[in-house]
């Protein structure tokens, strides 16, 4: 790359994850809600309805309209705070910024990353609603210490496991 | 690069963090109200210099954390667990990541603390700098403001503070074991 001649190596990978992250963030955020198209909407209510199948699974009668979630006289609103977009982008942009790695790489690995966050955050939410209906002392100290913990924990290994399958050679 | 030892080793390293995640936020209870008012005054202070006068009160709340309030309406809260959160999480990457737990860690340690109670500063600072704002003023503002929320859930200020203080180490740890 030539502005890796100019600028140290380390500098443009920073700057290539950051470019991704804002250019994901303006897409997800400005751009589709200007054409009537609000994803992150969408996935609240897609983790709403995956929390909901995963309660009822385990014998919990949990009843939801639209992305609220009522157990045992509680509500839990799933809302853009619980997607954990935040965490996809800042995957995307770590992803974004390997140098060397093929386009088609590089989208694998961010849309394998959206779909296990998406998996770990339908078992996240499902928990949140069992514990703010039944030990609403912890929740707090769940929602904001030890789940944002697992999540990064989680993430670290997804980067990990995707490095190694990108730094992988082709068969010949 | 064999895969057994890598998976070894990352396992050993997130047994540290875990252990060490679960000392700082106990720490972090004990700690908790001299941490808050310190970051209460300093962002009174870094407001107050941007104005050229005293328009923000900022008050701690015993086991909640903490409450702006000011010339824009509403009050801020800005809970205690967000916060504690980032710091504990901060130290815990940094000294699960440091060989030495001593002076080289406690060294590092500070230096997390550091890098995020600035982030914690600019954080509050640049929230009441949007509060004051009207709807529909600052467009761009906004954007980059929602944006900075999204990846701050996502833990970003710890993440970058320990990318600052052990970036260098990390990225020759990586190069050593290539080698191996």
């Amino acid at each position: 790359m030539m502005l890796e001649g100019v600028i140290s190596r380390p500098v443009v990978c920073l700057a290539r994850g950051v470019a991704a992250i804002a250019a994901i963030y303006l897409l997800l955020y400005v751009v589709l809600p200007a054409f009537r198209l609000d994803l992150p909407h969408a996935l609240n209510l897609q983790l709403a309805r995956g929390a909901t199948t995963v309660l009822r699974l385990i014998g919990y009668p949990v009843q939801r309209s639209e992305h609220v979630l009522l157990l045992a006289g509680s509500r839990l609103i799933v809302n853009n705070d619980c997607n954990s977009i935040g965490t996809w982008l800042l995957l995307a942009g770590a992803v974004f910024a390997v140098p060397r790695v093929d386009l088609l790489a590089r989208l694998a690995g961010v849309m394998g990353m959206a779909v296990v966050l998406c998996a770990i955050n339908i078992l996240r939410i499902a928990q949140l609603t069992y514990v703010n209906a039944y030990r609403p002392d912890w929740f707090s100290a769940i929602h904001e210490q030890i789940d944002p913990v697992i999540l990064i924990l989680v993430s670290v290994a997804l980067y990990l496991a995707w490095i190694r399958l990108a730094d992988r050679p082709l068969p010949a | 690069m064999p895969t057994g030892p890598y998976l070894r080793s990352a396992a050993a390293w997130a047994g540290r963090f875990v252990i060490m995640y679960g000392v700082m936020l106990a720490l972090w209870w004990l700690s908790a109200a001299a941490y808050l008012s310190f970051l209460a005054r300093t962002v009174e202070t870094v407001d107050a210099m941007g104005h050229g006068a005293r328009l923000l009160r900022v008050v701690v709340v015993p086991l909640h954390g903490l409450v702006a309030s000011g010339d824009w309406g509403d009050s801020l809260p800005i809970p205690q667990t967000v916060l504690g959160a980032d710091l504990a999480l901060a130290v815990a990457l940094v000294l699960a990541s440091s060989g030495s737990l001593w002076v080289r860690g406690t060294r590092r340690a500070v230096a997390a603390v550091g890098l995020v109670f600035i982030g914690h500063v600019a954080t509050i600072v640049a929230q009441i700098a949007l509060l004051r704002t009207r709807p529909g003023e600052r467009a761009a503002m906004r954007v980059a403001w929602e944006l900075w929320v999204a990846i701050y859930q996502a833990k970003v200020l710890p993440l970058a503070a320990w990318l600052m203080v052990c970036g260098l180490q990390l990225l020759e740890m990586i190069k050593r074991r290539e080698r191996l």
